[in-house]
Order: C-alpha cells, then structure tokens, then sequence
C-alpha cells in the first residue's frame, strides 16, 4: 500500500504503545497545566480574592466549617441573615463544595501545610477544571479513541464557556459540578458498556456528590433515564443497560436522599419521576425477557408484550394520577421557566430579574465557543455514523443542552462539555483522516465518474463493519487531484466520512498539509481567543473594578471593599443593614452585618418589603425600615462612575417584585414618565422623584458638579440643579467614586414630632400654627 | 418489587398451560446456582411488599426509616438481580468483561455502599 | 436612723408653707342664646346641686375666687383647670381658666361653640364638672362642681393609631401534630409478616442445599470475614460512631478487602475454571 510520508518501520510495537501512552500523560498534565495557568488571571491582575456575590456566602460558610467542624456546620442557625426572621443554612444549601474544601484545608493542615481557607477556596475552581479535563478526556475516549480525549480535554480546559464559572475566586458550586457531571456521565457510560455494576454504583456515588453540590443535579436526574428510555425504544435492551440503571439508580436515588436539601424530593417531586418511571420500566421489561427466554410459544409472547405496554401505560397513568391528588408535587415554577420563557417574568420575578437567567444572545455562543460552534454539529452527525450506546448518549446531551443554553445563559455552562467532546470527535476525525499515511488504493476498479476513484471495500483494514446500517453510496469518493481544490476535497472526505463501512482515504502530501494547517491555525486561534476573552471579559471579581488610565496603565476601583469596611468598622456589631438583595450575601461575608434580604431569595414577600421600601416615599418607608431595625440603607450608585450594574437600574424589578405582593400600593407605570420612558431627570414622574431609592441615588449629586448641570453618566441624563432632599434618612458614607452609599435611618424625634417637621424647624423655617384636633363633632339636625 | 409482582398477575389470567410450561421450563433449563440466587430474589421481593404494604395501610411515619427499609430491599433486589444476569452463561455474549467473580466483587462493593446510605438514612 | 428624720422635718416645713386654698363664692349661670337666664345658683361644695341642663345653644357661666385659707386674701394659682369627665364613656376634657392676681376667675362654655377640648357626649351621659387648682406654695385643690348635661354629640371619632394600643394576639407557634405510632398489636404483626420472608428463605434454600465445599478455605475465609466486619462497623455506625470514624474505618476495611477479595476470588476462579 502506498505511503503519504514514510514511517520509521524499526520500532517495536511495544515501544510505539509505551511513548504513545507516556505522551499522553505529558499531553494531559500540559492540559493540566494550561487549565489552571488560564484561570489565575483574575489573581495576577487583582488579587487573590473570592468573586461576585454566591461566592461570598459560600466562603463564609466554609469558614464555618473549617473552624467549628462539620456537625456545628450541619446545625447552623444564622439569625443574621434575612433579619429577623434567620435562616436555617445546613439545611437550605448543598454542602458538596463547602466539604470539598474543609477536606482539602484539613489534609492540608494534616501535611503541615498551613495554608489559609481563602487561599483554598480561591483556587479549588482552577484545581477542579484539571479535574474536569481529566474526566473528559475519559469520557471522550470513551467515544473514540484516546487522541479525540486529549483534543476534548484541551478544549474543556481554555474554552470560555466553562472558564466564565471557574475563575479563580470563583468560588461557586458549578466550579466542582462540571467535573462531577462530567465523571458521573464517564462512570455511565462505562457502566452501560462493560455490564458493570461497579461502575454503576461508581456513577451513584459522583452523583450523590452532584447532588450535594449543585441544585443542576436534576439534569443529570433526567438525562440518565431519558437515554436509557431511548435505548429501550430504540430496541436496544441488554442486561448491560438493567445492570447499570439499576444500580445506578437504587444507589443514587437512595443516597441523593441523604443531602437534607433535597430530603425526600426523590420520591415526592415530578422533576425525579422519569428516572423511577424508567427504574419500573426496566424492571417489567427485564422480566418480560426472562420469561420470553423460557416459554417460545408465540401466543404467550404476544400476551407478555401487551402485560408489559398495558403496565407501562398503568404506570405512567398512576404517576399523572398521584400528581392530580397531590401525593407527588408537580413541576416547580423554575422547571416551567425552563419550557416557556415567558413563565418567570410573569409569575416569578425574582428568577427573571437575575441576568443570568435571561435567554442567551447568540454572539455569546461564539464568545464562549468560537470555532467549536461550526465543529459541534459535524461531531454530532459523527455519532450518527457508528451510533453506539454511548453515541445515543451523545447525541441526546447535544439537543437537550442546546435548547437549554439557549433558554438560559447560566445553562451554557452545562453545554460547553458537550460541545467539547462532539467538537474534538469531529476535529480528531479529520485529523486521523489527513494524517494517515496510507494512500487511496489505485489499483481498483474506477469509477463511472472519469476523474474519481471509487475507494474500493479491499482497503478496508480495520474490518468488522457493521451490519446494521445501510450502505447510502457505494463507495467514498475522494478525489485524486487533491491540489486543485484542497477545500472542496475536505468537504468531500468529511462528506465519505459519513459513509460508514470504508475508511476515507486521502491522496497527496500537500492537501494534507493544507488541511492540518488550517485546522492546525483554527486551534492557535481559539487557543489566543480563548486567552483573551479570559483575560478580559471573565476574570474581573466584580467586588473590584478596573479601569484604564489615560496612559494605559490600571486604575483599581475599590469601593465596595471601603464600604463594607466601613461599615465594619464603625457601625455596632448588631447593625441592621437593607440593601437590596443582590448585596447581602457580600454584606455578610465582608461587612458581617445583619441583613434583611440576601442572594438565597427564599422569601418573595420579605424581598417585597425591602423592594416596597426602597420604592415609595420616605414617609411610607419609614415605618418599615423602623419596624425592622434596619439601621443603614446601603445603596450601589453607579451614575458618576458610569457604572451600569447599579441599583437605579436595577429598580424597575424593585418594583415589579413589591407590585407582586401590594398590587394596591406600587405601581409599575407610576415610575415612568406619560410617555412610557424610564428617567431620572427633571421629566422623571413625581413618584420616581419621590421614592427612597431616587432620593438615595441622586442626593447632594449636584454639589459635585459646583452649580453646572449635573449629569447622570449611566443614563447619560441631566439632572435637575437642585437635588432631592431627605428628612428622615441622612448620609452615612459615600465611597470614593460614589459606587457606594450608606445611609443612616434616623431615630425618632426626641420631642414627639415626625421627622420631617423637625427638620423643617432646625432649618428655620416657621410652622404653621395649627388649632388643636376638635374631637366633638356636633350632630347635624336632620330636619 | 411491586412492579415484579404486577407483571405476574396477567399470566395468571391466562391459560394455565403456558404457566405450567414456564414453571417446568424454569425448573428444568435453570442451575442450582441460579435457583439459589432466584429464591434470594423471592425473599427480597416479598420483604419489601410487606414493607410497602406497611407504609400504605399502617402509617409512613418514620418516612425515613421505611424508605431505608423498603429501598434497601429494592436495591439488593436489583443488584442481586444484576449478579443473576452476569453469571448466567446465557449472557455471556452481553457481558465480555465481566467474568462471574468480577460480578462478584461488583455486587460486594455496591452492597457495601448502599448498606452504608441504608444504616445512615435509618435515622 | 436618718430617714425618719427627714420625713417628719419635711412635712414640718410643708405644713408651715402649705396652707391651704379655698373657693370663695362659686357660682353658675345658665343663659339662653338670647340673653334670658335660665338658672343661676350659687355652687354648694358639700352638697352637691341638681344637674345642670344646657341646651344646644346655651351659656354656662362659672365664677369663683381663689383665697389662701377661708376668707382669706385673693392668690391668684399658677394653674387652674376644669375637667368635663364622663363617667361611661371615660372621656374627659381639661379647660384652662384663666384666674386674675386677685384671684378671681370666669369661665363661660357656649354650647354653640364649644372649646375643642371639650369631650364628646351621649344622650345618656352626665359630665362631672371638677375644678383642679395647682400651685407652688399650697396643697392642691381638686373639687367637685357640679354635673352637667349638655346635648349629644356624634359618637367619639377612634385615633387612627387606637389599633397600636390594645395587647396584641400571643403569638402561638404551630407545631405539626405529634405523629402516632400504630398499637402495639399491629406493630407485632407487621413485623412477624416482615420477619417471615426469612422463613421462606431458609425454605427454598434448604430445599435448594447449595453446596459451598471452599468456604472454610484458608484463601476465602479471610474474605467472607472482612464482609462480615464491614456489616458489623455499619451496624456500630448505626448505634454510636460519626460519619467521620466510619468513613475512616471503613477506608481502612476496604484496603483489606481489595486484597481478602483479590485472592479469595481468583481461588474462586481458579476452582471454576478447575471444574470446567
């Protein structure tokens, strides 16, 4: 057979497996490597801090955890939180990531190595993405061969879409969930191949650590069943695929129990329903096989397949029947939002008012994937081509993650794996395919078309085609005369590549040159790709903010730290803080203030109150903030700074969230101006100008700008000269740039009077003489 | 296995023939080992009817301690099952990788680890 | 020792200082709106008159003189009050009166304009009319005037914040019902019906008798025994020891067991393959 390249033919075969495997350690520690290298920018541009808000509470807790240890943990009652009410929290959260990091803070310490728990936690998320490629390169190998696992692993571990979540200081529970996930569906895969029930109760176990992680175990709850369901009506039922969903699922079903969060949900919810659905099924079905193996008369068999149809329709029936009498809880409303995304704006503001909940725009598709947009869909159609159990499983994962990546940006993150590994099945294919030395068999019978050869079945090598599937054209065609066109014969292989049975061949050194040159100059682009979008967009803490400098150098925007620790440092320790709800978890976690509302949004109707507070008049609001002890108001001002993410910006769902609960009181249109727009200046509606917030916001703004029109850089409007007054709230602090400002809620006045009149009286201004009440009213005569 | 004790029920129904045929199958085509493995298989079955039967005309009051109970049943049930299906030398094309002592083990270790979620749900 | 003292020096001094006030000449008019009087009477401190009726558009006229002791001069009191108190409905009202140098003082109440202090009424209701005199140097001096009856008015309009003063609801936490546990029968028939499988296991297997000719050899029993400890440290985690220590022991256990297990089972295969 004719060589492309020759080949070193003095090596034993031994030896080319021992440097093969070697390599591919070497390849994946790179990986490694590169994975946890490109998370880090976030500590060399900033420093070694804990991100964003959810971060911030975690950390706390797992501080809990390191020093009082893990049944102090379990029975935590923190009153400071969701003042006064508290909050239970060993039994509201998933504590998989906080156990994670007390283990490895307390192995650490055990090895002498005392390293702080900040420390720790800062960097498990780049620790766990090493992981993650490790798990997917498994999986992929699992696909096809070892060198699509290293492309796969490679992708996962500079891709965007997973970076996004696993910065360092990103300390949240997706930054261990992807590999969980990842392994879990390793474990199953492997599972459903070998028949073993060990890799079964292997999956069980990483899916009670998903469980204990993240709430996303519910994916992994019904991707599992879904593919074992296909297989079945797919005709595809083995011991192997009893053996591994049985013991995935009467071990995972029962441990995932175990999590207090999740407490008996398994057995009480609809979202857990397919997998026992499925479990019943399986069981029916594998007995239906036993009995078939034993009795052959045809009439019997008949009758077994009607028992099993007519008790599977009895199940499902039942399983819709429990629902209707409430004994299993129907779908949650964050599931419905999940199938029509218009269903949380309407009914559950608080979910639609998170960003991340948002349906995706699709240049972030590109963003977080580049080129392994384009490679995804030919590594699905790959999977067509052999479609093996665990290609079913691929090709489900693609559409279900897909349609929920575009239902949700946060549900991005659950495709990205997908993405990688279809992606790098479809790159490492048409690398084999162009590397590959061997040439097209010439020597065969040509075919009708002049200029082409047919490859002919005789160079088939590998053997072992599969019977299943039919033949669509006879033969792969490639063309001979590879330099006229390299790109249309890249088409054409990819397009033989789909035909099954006879293994492309290319002819020629140089398309192959060009091919895996291009192919070879996409990767260095993603790989600068993806190094930019890190470095850039992703790796910003978001507690601290960076700007540029005329000069280019970095200006480092540091208020929320000096607020919070402000407020640490000078207000009493029992000082209630309200702020809306975004900024609780960070008040907490830095400040270590009581607060009113925070990120775990439990409670819509105390979330109301805060929102009812901040958006009505002073005088409304100030039995509120009274009643609940709040003591500081903490608002995020961004109109100097241009900083868009603030709380005027957020208003309209403050808002919309207290309209839910007090339709009467607040009114959404009220704060827009009559012709529909949402202002702030001296358009803005009276009761915008009125309401806490607005008032907060723009207070002694104007003084800043000494008598010129001051102007609002967010909303890029100008405002009136003079700016609102405040009567029973006064300035606390303001940070340097105005991001943040804290205010004091006054007491009551010392002498009785509301506040408003005292303050009109401390700044001189005469009080109308007012008569006193008459409290007689006389009766009118009624002649 | 509730589903288990369904699925018997329309064969019941039907001629007693077929039903005498299957059983004289059975005893005559099945090993002593698979029969010792089956009859494991009935007693597993009829402890968590009675388990379930329990919870429904009793009371469900520890919820927790029945479900350790009745899943414990469940989940030896499968992996017993599971045992049952490897080492049964019809399935040996199914099963290239697994020899009946790895089932063995295979059904030891999930053993071991669903006893350990059993005793800690118990409560 | 030293408090007694002081009392009784105390109330020297008050005795001395503290004499007492008097009314010299209390005296009401009663007058239609057009001028004509309608009863005027002296008003008697030990012996208390008939009520005093007013119409809706009647005066009262009250006129007194304040002195230091009986018949005494003049004092004019730092403050002097007349209190309209309803005995049914508890409302009250307090008019200042203004009281001259020389004592003497005049009050007048128009029933067609009331002062708003004045306390709303109904049909039924007498307003006892008191006359409360405070000073600096004398006792006080709180006497009852007379009753009054005057109109009805429209009844007493609530404070908007009436609600706030009233002893709230206790607040009772529900707790859910303590759950039942079956009689003591049922609960021995379940778990006889739950022990009984066990019977039927025992059955079929001695009807089985599987034969285990290697479980006692030296290369197995090691196994079954790790098994049999891996059981009792879950039965232990289940009475006394934490997640912790099981975890521990049991990762100690599983070592030994890969290694019992290895060898116990490659005997196994061993004799299968033998057999075969």
């Amino acid at each position: 057979m004719a060589l492309a390249y020759s080949l070193p033919s003095n090596l034993a075969p031994s030896t080319v497996q021992n440097t093969a495997s070697f390599l591919r350690i070497i390849a994946l520690a790179f990986i490694s490597g590169a994975a946890i290298a490109s998370r880090l920018f976030a500590v060399i541009n900033f420093e070694s801090v804990i991100h964003e808000f959810d971060p911030w509470f975690n950390y706390r807790a797992t501080k809990v955890l390191a020093s009082q240890g893990f049944y102090e943990f379990w029975n935590w009652f923190d009153p400071t939180a969701w003042y006064p009410l508290g909050r239970v929290v060993g039994g509201t959260i998933y504590p998989g990531l906080m156990a994670t990091s007390g283990v490895i803070y307390n192995i650490l310490h055990a090895l002498n190595l005392p390293v702080d728990i900040r420390n720790v936690c800062v960097l498990l998320a780049p620790g766990f993405s090493a992981l993650t490629a490790w798990a997917t390169y498994m999986f992929t190998k699992e696909l096809k061969d070892e060198s699509a696992g290293l492309l796969a692993a490679a992708f996962i571990g500079i891709v965007p879409g997973y970076i996004s979540r696993s910065v360092a200081g990103s300390y949240d529970n997706e930054a261990i969930a992807i590999f969980l996930l990842m392994f879990t569906f390793y474990s199953w895969i492997k599972a459903l191949k070998t028949g073993s029930a060990f890799f079964g109760t292997i999956a069980a176990l990483f899916y009670f650590y998903m469980v204990a992680a993240w709430g996303g175990y519910a994916f992994i709850t019904n991707m599992i069943p879904l593919h074992a369901l296909v297989l079945i009506l797919m005709g595809r039922f083995s011991s192997r695929l009893y053996v591994a969903y049985s013991s995935w699922y009467a071990i995972g079903t029962l441990a995932s129990m175990q999590v207090p969060f999740v407490g008996f949900q398994p057995v009480r919810t609809s979202e857990h329903m397919a997998a026992l659905g499925v479990f019943g099924l399986l069981q029916i079905v594998s007995f239906a096989y036993l009995v078939k193996a034993h009795v052959s008369s045809k009439q019997f068999q008949t009758l077994l397949f009607v028992s099993v149809v007519t008790i599977g329709i009895l199940g499902t029936l039942g399983i819709v029947g429990l629902t209707y009498k409430g004994y299993i809880a129907p779908w949650t409303g964050r599931f419905y939002s999940l199938w029509d995304t218009g269903y949380a704006k309407k009914y559950i503001p608080i979910i639609a008012s998170v960003s991340e909940h948002q349906p995706t725009a699709w240049p972030s598709f590109f963003m977080d994937l580049q080129f392994l947009v384009f490679l995804f869909p030919v590594g699905v159609v790959l999977c067509f081509r052999e479609l093996r159990d665990e290609h079913v499983f691929v090709i489900i994962y693609a559409l279900v993650g897909t349609y929920f990546a575009g239902v949700m940006v946060r549900l991005m993150l659950t495709l990205t794996p997908c993405v990688c590994v279809a992606a790098a099945v479809a790159l490492s294919t048409l690398l084999d395919t162009y590397i590959d030395p061997r040439m097209p068999d010439t020597t065969d019978t040509p075919a009708p078309d002049t200029d082409r050869v047919s490859v002919a079945g005789a160079t088939t090598s590998e053997g072992t085609p599969k019977k299943t599937k039919k033949d669509k054209t006879p033969a792969a065609e490639v063309t001979q005369k590879a330099s006229i066109n390299d790109f249309a014969t890249g088409f054409e292989v990819l397009g033989s590549i789909l035909e099954k049975d006879k293994p492309p061949r290319v002819a020629g050194l140089d398309s192959r040159i060009v091919v895996v040159g291009v192919a070879l100059y996409l990767l260095v682009f993603f790989v600068q790709h993806c190094t930019w979008v890190t470095s850039y967009a992703y790796s910003s803490p978001s507690v601290v903010l960076a700007s540029r400098n005329q000069d280019g150098s970095q200006h480092i925007i540091d208020d929320f730290r000096e607020a919070y620790y402000w407020l640490r440092q000078n207000t009493r320790e029992d000082a209630v803080v309200m702020s809306w709800w975004d900024y609780g978890y960070q008040i907490s976690g830095m400040a270590d203030r009581p607060t009113l509302v925070d990120n775990n949004t439990w409670n819509n109707t105390h979330i109301a109150t805060v929102g009812k507070a901040m958006s009505s008049t002073e005088e409304v609001a100030y039995p509120i903030l009274r009643k609940h002890d709040v003591e500081y108001v903490l608002i995020i001002f961004g109109g100097l700074m241009g900083y868009s993410g603030d709380d005027i910006n957020k208003f309209l769902w403050m808002v919309r969230i207290a309209q839910g609960v007090w339709p009467d009181e607040i009114q959404e249109p009220n704060y827009f101006t009559p012709a529909g727009e949402y202002r702030v200046d001296a358009q803005a509606s009276q009761t915008m100008k009125d309401c806490l917030m607005y008032k907060m916001s723009y207070y002694r703004f104007s003084n800043l700008f000494g008598g010129s029109t001051p102007v609002d850089r967010v909303r890029n409007q100008h405002l009136p000269t003079t700016g609102p007054t405040l009567d029973y709230l006064e300035e606390a602090f303001t940070s340097e740039n105005w991001l943040v400002r804290i205010y004091q809620v006054k007491k009551e006045d010392s002498l009785g009077r509301d506040l408003k009149s005292a303050n009109a009286f401390v700044e001189g201004k005469k009080r109308k003489r007012a008569k006193p009440p008459v409290r007689r009213k006389a009766i009118v005569a009624s002649s | 296995m509730a589903p288990q004790k369904t699925a018997t029920k329309p064969q019941t129904s039907a001629p007693a023939s077929p039903v005498e045929s299957l059983w004289k199958a059975y005893s005559d085509n099945t090993s002593k080992r698979l029969k010792f493995i089956d009859s494991f298989l009935v007693f597993l079955m009829l402890s968590g009817i009675v388990q379930f039967l329990y919870c429904i005309l009793v009371t469900n009051f520890p919820f927790n301690a029945f479900l350790a109970g009745f899943s414990s049943c469940v989940g030896q049930f499968v992996l017993t099952a599971s045992l049952r299906s490897q080492v049964n030398p019809e399935n040996k094309e199914t099963f290239k990788e697994v020899s009946p002592e790895r089932a063995f083990a295979d059904f030891v270790v999930g053993s071991i680890v669903l006893h350990f979620f059993v005793f800690n749900f118990l409560g | 020792m030293k408090s007694p003292m002081l009392v009784v020096l105390l109330a020297f001094v008050a005795s001395t200082y503290a004499a007492a006030l008097a009314l010299q000449s209390p005296k009401f008019t009663v007058s239609s709106p057009n001028g004509d009087q309608i009863r005027s009477e002296p008003i008697s401190l030990t012996k208390k008159s008939s009520p005093v009726r007013l119409g809706p558009q009647d005066v009262l006229r009250v006129t007194f003189q304040v002195t230091e002791n009986d018949g005494g001069t003049g004092v004019q009191p730092h403050q002097a009050f007349l209190r309209f108190y309803d005995n049914i409905s508890g409302e009250d009202g307090l008019q200042p009166v203004r009281v001259t140098s020389n004592g003497k003082a005049r009050f007048e109440l128009n029933m067609a304009r009331p002062p708003s202090s004045f306390p709303p009424t109904s049909p039924d209701s007498v307003l006892k009319v008191s006359l409360i005199i405070g000073s600096f140097v004398h006792k006080p001096l709180a006497v009852d005037l007379f009753d009054l009856i005057v109109p009805a008015s429209q009844p007493v309009a609530s404070h908007p914040e009436e609600v706030y003063y009233h002893p709230q609801p206790v607040i009772e936490h529900t707790f859910r019902p303590e759950q039942k546990t079956p009689p003591a029968f049922i609960s021995a028939v379940f778990s006889a019906l739950v022990l009984a499988p066990w019977v039927v296991l025992v059955g079929l297997w001695s009807q089985l008798s599987p034969k285990v000719p290697n479980l006692f050899s030296l290369k197995i029993i090691p196994f079954t025994a790790t098994l049999g400890a891996f059981e009792l440290l879950l039965v232990w985690y289940w009475v006394d020891l934490r997640l912790g220590q099981v975890l521990l022991y049991g990762a100690g256990l599983g070592i030994v067991a890969v290694f019992t297990g290895k060898t116990a089972l490659v005997q196994v295969g061993k004799l299968r393959k033998g057999s075969i």
